[in-house]
């Protein structure tokens, strides 16, 4: 059942992404995520309903200035553009999640979500968040994001 | 208004009854009309930049309806609406709902039983009188919260109530007036008689209206009604009403007649009748309104022997009317409106 | 002499303000950027992060439309709309929910609420432009 949560979980980040983002997502095996500089941004959201879990977003600093960028229209080296970044990687979350839930259980049911919490970590933490078993890998141009699905019993 | 113009602001989603509107308006000196606004919308913007002292809402329009438009206003930029309704029973209710929500004085839009002539000189008595009022912001309030009247007053015993009577006379804020000082007096409290300057039709729902809130009933007077314990007739629009007497019993007479004091119905008319009828029978109120009628009335009913009652400055919405009965010296007392219901009570009890 | 308001001037100055609510500051900022580029007249647009500060808003400043999210901190979506049905006058503002919401459960609930439109997100900016055209016209 966690294989198909990952599955329908896998087609809806790259449909938010692509819809709300413009980004392409290409799935990749995390050992050939290739190595990332400066530093990762994270964000988790927690969901409780017909069944509960939490999601975990992982990018590149980089690459989150572009969701920010895209989302809000303007060039990825704006002004202020960095400040921004935590807040977007949020809401795409948020979005990801609200539409994993009625891909996974349909629109009947109803869940209730966490706010979304973001936070900072250094370049290195990536070799750890690779290493999640069961984590789920992307490269969109040379960036890495990485999701990870934690179904609760 | 120190000899300024009124500045006033037409809303109408009528064109032609903004262009009646705005050319009868401008033929008073003491008017000027400085915007007229088809939709609320507008009319917010117009409010904004031209700061008008009084408006003209037509309480009927599409898309966000008079009466929504006008409970904005009153919190947001609280000022004086004259409300302009048309002659169905649906715009009497309307109408009512206006006043409740702050609107202090409505007429009727100009139609086929009401001639544009009539309407000019009430809509410019109308605007001149709400041009002194002192509009309050209304707080945002949870739904259902309903100013209720407290403090019921003391009933009399059946021997001091059969022979008397109490007249009534009010026009700019009495509506709200009335609706705080009947719904607080006892079921068997004496036959009242009220002239509430108010148009044609909108007199019967103002009538219902009371009559769901009060102890007493309340019904808009129709020629020949008896005046009795525990009834309050209000004279309706358009016609005068007498008090007459056939033997130990009270009624009213409703009738056309010319406008008296630029009124129909006039109190100066029912307090006279009153004087002449009931004497010293009768306790006579007169309450917030501009102008001067009644004043004479009142003054000849004290002088036929019954107790009289002014409203007090503070209390009025215009201290207009009070103020000149007070001058002719028609007033034995004067009372903040939430003592006028014992007052009354008490004058009637003492015989 | 007077000025006189000459009657094709009369239809200037329609302008709808409009109450923007998302806890997010990127998903506000492209809903301004939406009603900016679409042909809605605007008049002032304000902004909240959650329902409490919606509120503070409501109460000070006349507001035609509300576009709120609904899973914010403080104070949800859902307690906002309930609270503005309970107020006298705030219940007849209209309301559009934008979210990530997705249970028809909780929709219809909204929409017997008297929510007048819902849009979910991922939404695109002509998605919202029709929302809101659809929802000012019928008001």
């Amino acid at each position: 059942m966690e294989k198909e949560m990952r599955r329908i979980l896998d087609e809806t980040l790259c449909e938010v992404l692509e819809k709300q983002a413009f980004l392409f997502a290409e799935e990749t095996e995390p050992g050939d995520v290739p190595p990332q500089t400066g530093k990762m941004l994270s964000a988790r959201i927690t969901f409780a309903g017909t069944f509960s879990g939490t999601i975990s977003l992982y990018v590149t600093e980089t690459m989150c200035c572009e969701i920010a960028a895209n989302f809000l229209g303007v060039d990825a080296d704006a002004p202020g553009i960095a400040t921004k970044a935590p807040d977007a990687l949020k809401e795409i979350l948020n979005v990801i999640c609200g539409n994993f839930l009625t891909a996974a259980a349909g629109d009947g049911p109803v869940f209730d979500l966490t706010v979304p919490q973001a936070s900072e970590h250094a370049g290195a933490e990536w070799s750890r968040v690779l290493a999640i078993p069961g984590i789920m890998t992307y490269v969109v141009d040379e960036y890495a994001v990485a999701c990870h699905l934690e179904m609760q019993q | 208004m120190d000899g300024r113009r009124i500045r006033v602001l037409i809303v109408d989603d009528s064109a032609v009854v903004r262009q009646i509107l705005e050319r009868e308006l401008q033929k008073d000196p003491g008017i000027e009309v400085v915007g007229t606004a088809p939709d609320p919308y507008v009319a917010r913007d117009r409010i904004v930049h031209l700061k008008p002292d009084v408006l003209t809402l037509d309480i009927e329009m599409p898309r966000m309806d008079g009466l929504t438009f006008l409970r904005r206003l009153m919190h947001y930029f609280p000022l004086p609406v004259v409300i302009v309704s048309s002659l169905t029973a649906k715009g009497g209710a309307l109408a009512m709902e206006a006043l409740d929500a702050g609107a202090v004085e409505v007429m009727c839009k100009p139609g086929a039983s009401y001639s544009v002539g009539d309407m000019a000189i009430e809509i410019i008595e109308k605007i001149k009188a709400a041009a002194q009022v002192r509009v309050e912001k209304r707080e945002t309030g949870a739904v259902g919260d309903l100013q209720r009247a407290t403090g019921a007053v003391q009933r009399l015993s059946m021997t001091q109530t059969t022979n008397k009577v109490l007249a009534i006379g009010t026009s700019t804020g009495g509506t709200e007036a009335l609706r705080r000082i009947l719904p607080r007096l006892p079921g068997n409290a004496p036959g009242i008689v009220i002239v509430q300057h108010m148009p044609e039709h909108f007199t019967r729902s103002f009538a219902q209206h009371l009559n769901e809130m009060c102890a007493i009933d309340v019904k808009e007077a129709e020629d020949g009604d008896t005046v009795a314990p525990g009834k309050a007739l209000i004279a309706p629009g358009n016609f005068h009403m007498l008090l007459q007497r056939s033997g130990a019993m009270y009624y009213v007479q409703v009738k056309q007649g010319p406008l008296v004091n630029r009124h129909r119905p006039s109190v100066d008319v029912l307090f006279k009748s009153v004087a002449r009828y009931a004497g010293a029978n009768a306790v006579g109120v007169i309450m917030t309104g501009m102008g001067a009628d009644g004043a004479a009335g009142l003054r000849e009913m004290r002088d036929a022997g019954a107790h009289t009652i002014a409203q007090d400055e503070a209390s009025c919405v215009v201290f207009g009317m009070p103020k000149e009965a007070i001058a002719m010296g028609g007033a034995e007392y004067i009372e903040p409106l939430a003592r006028i219901p014992e007052k009354m009570i008490e004058l009637a009890g003492q015989g | 002499m007077k000025p006189r308001l000459a009657a094709e001037k009369e239809w200037d100055g329609v302008a709808y303000n409009i109450l923007l609510v998302d806890d997010s500051e990127t998903v506000r900022a492209v809903l301004m950027k939406t009603l900016n580029l679409a042909q809605i007249p605007l008049g002032e647009v304000f902004m909240a992060g959650n329902g409490r500060e919606a509120l503070e808003i409501l109460k000070e400043n006349w507001v035609d439309l509300v576009v709120t999210d609904l899973n914010m901190p403080e104070m949800t979506g859902f307690e906002l709309i309930d609270a503005m049905k309970n107020d006298n006058l705030m219940k007849t503002i209209p309301v559009v929910v934008v979210t990530t919401e997705g249970s028809t459960t909780r929709i219809d609930d909204l929409k017997q609420k008297g929510v007048k439109g819902y849009v979910r997100k991922p939404f695109t900016p002509e998605q919202i432009r029709e929302m809101i055209s659809k929802v000012m016209e019928a008001t």
